[in-house]
């Protein structure tokens, strides 16, 4: 992929992002690769919106380093990781998606999947061990969690979603979303009984039941 | 900022704040400083129709009102926020569902997601709240707000707070997501803590560096 057309994928991929409702403001970040040894990244801190196709950063997969003045995500060690140790994956989406989020929170795997989920996701999407965000720990956790998926969850932050292209890792991104929604619902389902339909509102009364019963 | 050109981007934001269901159209509340001035929310006036004759402005010193009227039932407690805590230029009390959840629990919110550490705080409080406001709950929410962008009110949603309407909705939108998170894992077993000495740095990390990034990094 040319430089141009990977910061124009991953600048187009921002406003799907946002519109998606899998990142809220600045919180997640996307890659494409360029090359064996790039890949262009979005900045850190700033606001998809604003964002021009000629923002996107290119970093180099060997030691991070970069050009220009404008500073790449700082989970850029995160991305470079992946592409290291996945060569058929070329884009990246870090995610901070609602139920996924949820899940990495409990510390658990997504098992036990409908067919139409493990079917994109594999059998499995893991929760990465937790690292603090930015660092090495959480780039290495991560990468050994996407094995044998396409999509892993990061403890106590969000997920992180890989395809052989942008469409691939989008795809990735919602299925994970509706696989995370029906393994809370799930586990809701059988904590609290047959017999109550899974809403909000049902979830909420549940659960300061929970609470007023301790 | 002229005081017109405040008003009417006080509606817009307002209106955002309605269509993402952070605020009905009977409870809940917005307001902005402008200089000593503070704009806000007429109580049980729905954003959807507000006009700019529609919004109270209150003096935060003296709190004289000199426009508007049916000033909402939580007014001095966005006022006595502003005179504690200088840097606020935004508060919003949301009633947003998950939160309000989380605040008829009454249980602190512990982060379990990185984001709500940093944007929010290490934790997020439970202060007294009921109407009327007293000067015991105006104390108890002022106290809840120390070194956090957010308080839980106890069965009445929570305050949040932000240099502008912006940040106060990035505020609103993160413990959102944390209460929705602190709910939801009680079904999976519970949320997993983040370790209390990573949240403080995270939340310091944020205010003194990424909070920055979206100016700074150009």
């Amino acid at each position: 992929m040319t430089l141009d057309k990977a910061r124009e994928t991953v600048h187009r991929a921002c406003a799907e992002l946002v519109k998606a409702g899998l990142v809220a403001r600045t919180w997640g970040n996307i890659s494409a690769k360029v090359d064996d040894s790039t890949f262009v990244i979005t900045p850190s801190g700033r606001r998809y919106e604003e964002l021009t196709a000629a923002d996107m950063v290119l970093v180099k997969i060997s030691d991070l380093s970069y050009g220009g003045s404008v500073k790449p995500s700082s989970e850029k060690g995160l991305h470079a990781e992946i592409y290291r140790q996945y060569p058929e994956v070329n884009a990246i989406i870090h995610t901070h998606q609602m139920n996924a989020s949820t899940v990495a929170a409990a510390r658990k795997d997504i098992t036990g999947m409908d067919p139409r989920h493990s079917a994109i996701l594999g059998s499995i999407v893991r929760t990465a061990e937790y690292g603090l965000p930015g660092t090495g720990k959480l780039a290495r956790a991560t990468a050994f969690a996407l094995k044998g998926s396409k999509a892993a969850m990061m403890a106590n932050h969000g997920a992180v979603c890989a395809g052989r292209d942008m469409k691939e890792a989008f795809i990735v991104a919602g299925t994970l979303e509706d696989a995370a929604r029906s393994f809370i619902e799930k586990a809701f389902i059988r904590m609290s009984g047959s017999g109550i339909k899974v809403t909000e509102k049902a979830m909420h009364d549940y659960y300061l039941k929970l609470v007023a019963e301790r | 900022m002229k005081l017109d050109q405040a008003r009417a981007e006080f509606i817009s934001w307002a209106r955002t704040y309605y269509n993402e269901n952070f605020i009905s159209g009977s409870e809940g509340s917005i307001s902005c400083r402008i200089g000593d001035t503070m704009l806000i929310t007429p109580r049980r006036k729905s954003p959807a129709t507000l006009t700019p004759e529609d919004v109270i402005l209150i003096d935060i010193p003296g709190g004289s009102m000199s426009s508007g009227a049916n000033p909402p039932a939580d007014m001095s407690l966005h006022r006595a926020v502003y005179r504690k805590y200088k840097e606020t230029g935004a508060i919003v009390h949301t009633v947003e569902p998950n939160t309000m959840t989380s605040s008829m629990a009454g249980k602190t919110v512990y982060p379990l997601l990185d984001d709500l550490a940093q944007i929010v705080g290490p934790t997020t409080r439970v202060a007294r709240y009921s109407e009327p406001v007293d000067a015991g709950i105006r104390a108890s929410v002022v106290r809840g707000l120390k070194k956090r962008s957010a308080v839980l009110l106890s069965g009445g949603g929570a305050l949040c707070m932000g240099a502008n309407l912006d940040e106060a909705h990035a505020v609103c939108q993160v413990l959102m997501k944390g209460c929705k998170c602190f709910i939801e894992t009680e079904f999976l077993g519970g949320g997993i803590r983040i370790n209390p000495v990573e949240t403080r740095l995270m939340r310091l990390v944020y205010l003194i560096k990424y909070s920055k990034q979206n100016v700074k990094n150009r």
